[in-house]
């Protein structure tokens, strides 16, 4: 795609994209249940 | 118009320093803030730190002389600040809350139950802190004699004040705040020239047909002839991906956050803006084909390539925006490492090492951060004035350094009990031992290995980790014990 290499296109496109919306989707599942530990 | 943003921003940057001044009482809010930071604070911090004058600089200039292979190190280190949180932010954030602990040399000290490790960790962490702060000042120094208009030792010498007064006097606070600051800068100033660039050259598609045209390679994820074949994408995956978690600038911003609940928006919006950010490495593949087409002058040296083609193709105000968000760059990285230097001297090698852990009065503790921290700063400053080559080469090396005599004990360690003592001496110790010699035997043409040698050192530190500790006895440690983390444990 846009005349690059396949690995770089996905580099590009998909592993960095990919690589924030792990971060998003980790980020709203983990940590749901705090409790007690998260007092200060 | 570039001058006067240019001073705009060091007088907001002072004024944040006197600001937090007030708000220093012990070594835990100097060098710690007090932990009441927010997520976008936290977040920011992160992002900024993780992007130094290397990211803003050195990478455009990279990405001018090999194309796309060395903009890999921007997607490998997106993908470094995600593992990071996911594996090391929860457990670090509890664990130090619970045992009262400051540093990373702290943290390994509870985890390992031995002073050795905290000794060798801490001596890491300063020889690396150490040789990375002379590239920052190396930075600094040629970006404020661009902006301010005056030789490099006044414009070093402006920098460094400045960089003197709001550090010492605010410490973490002032550094987090600043740090806000400067990733907003950052990120107004890279989508400027993302965008701008991309119109200039004629979108992504035309870019890349030119660029191919240059070289085929330019447009690979690796070179199939040029410097950056398929062993720097492997290592560059290592050292940013993995290597991430050993930065002590970066990840001891994740136990300073007000509560884990709130790591979850730190850790999507670090990822982000960094990646935001990183879009200015673009400017060097812009560069690159206007160069070729001779449209802008060739400039004299890779670090030029961003400033110049900036300079030539934005307004001056956009030019004065960027050249203070790479000042920005610069400065967050600066006080991060001045800070974390200071720390391992005052908390890891004076107060537990020498004191044996006495407690000091909060007021002396203050002041000895304070002026330890000075000390630091005018350290590094008269080294850099005149580096020696052993200062070069840890500055050059830092990123391994870090990778190799952290990750091991500290990622793998936090989350798997069986890791012993023993193995975490030797580990740390051979990854900092194989980090620098490494890159002296290649720096000195004697050996060079096929792989980066930080890539070679944090592997070498890794496997010998896990080998020891399963033939080592088993041992039981306070942090693994009940009411600590439940993922842990």
């Amino acid at each position: 795609m846009f005349g690059l290499s396949s690995l770089m296109t996905f580099m590009l496109f998909v592993f960095w994209p990919m690589a924030i919306l792990a971060a998003a989707l980790w980020g709203i599942f983990a940590f749901q249940d705090v409790g007690e530990d998260d007092k200060q | 118009m570039t001058l006067t943003i240019g001073i705009i921003y060091l007088l907001v940057i002072l004024v944040i320093g006197l600001w937090s001044m007030k708000r220093q009482k012990d070594m835990n809010t100097f060098y710690l803030g007090g932990r009441r930071f927010g997520p976008w604070l936290i977040a920011f911090a992160v992002s900024s730190t993780t992007m130094s004058g290397f990211g803003f600089i050195g990478i455009p200039g990279l990405v001018y002389e090999n194309g796309y292979p060395s903009m890999m190190i921007i997607i490998f280190a997106t993908a470094g600040i995600f593992v990071s949180f996911l594996i090391l932010a929860k457990p670090m954030r509890k664990i130090t809350q619970k045992f009262g602990a400051l540093t990373i040399p702290d943290l390994l000290e509870l985890r390992y139950n031995s002073k050795a490790v905290r000794g060798i960790a801490a001596i890491a962490i300063l020889g690396g802190a150490i040789g990375y702060q002379m590239a920052q000042y190396k930075a600094l120094g040629n970006m404020l004699q661009t902006v301010l208009g005056v030789d490099y030792q006044l414009a070093l010498i402006i920098g460094v004040v400045i960089l003197t007064f709001y550090v010492v006097a605010g410490g973490m606070i002032s550094a987090i705040w600043t740090d806000f600051l400067q990733m907003l800068v950052m990120i107004i100033g890279s989508l400027i020239v993302f965008i701008g660039g991309m119109n200039l050259v004629g979108g992504m598609s035309q870019l890349n047909s030119d660029l191919s045209a240059i070289n085929p390679d330019f447009v690979q994820a690796y070179h199939t002839t040029g410097p950056i074949g398929i062993f720097a994408f492997i290592s560059y995956f290592f050292i940013y991906v993995i290597g991430h978690q050993g930065q002590p600038h970066v990840v001891s911003k994740f136990y300073m956050i007000r509560k884990v609940s709130l790591l979850k928006w730190a850790c999507i919006i670090a990822a982000s803006t960094y990646a935001i950010t990183g879009l200015l490495s673009f400017s060097g593949l812009y560069a690159r084909v206007l160069v070729e087409q001779g449209e802008m002058a060739v400039p004299q040296s890779a670090d030029m390539v961003a400033p110049m083609f900036i300079e030539a193709y934005f307004p001056s105000v956009v030019a004065g925006l960027i050249f203070a968000a790479v000042m920005a760059a610069i400065m967050s990285t600066s006080e991060a490492f001045l800070l974390i230097a200071s720390q391992s001297v005052v908390r890891d090698i004076y107060q537990q090492i020498i004191k044996k852990g006495e407690e000091l009065p909060q007021k002396k503790e203050l002041r000895l951060s304070r002026w330890v921290t000075f000390g630091v700063i005018v350290l590094t400053f008269l080294i850099s004035l005149n580096p020696p080559d052993l200062v070069g080469w840890l500055g050059n090396a830092s990123w391994g350094i870090f990778a190799a005599s952290l990750v091991p004990v500290l990622s793998i360690g936090i989350i798997w009990k069986r890791a012993t003592r023993i193995a975490a001496i030797c580990s740390s110790f051979l990854g900092f031992i194989c980090s620098v010699g490494l890159y002296i035997l290649s720096v000195k043409d004697i050996y060079t290995p096929a792989l980066d040698t930080g890539a070679v050192a944090f592997m070498i530190s890794a496997v010998s980790f896990v080998i020891i500790s399963l033939v080592t006895k088993p041992e039981n440690s306070l942090v693994f014990e009940e009411g600590t983390d439940k993922r842990t444990a």
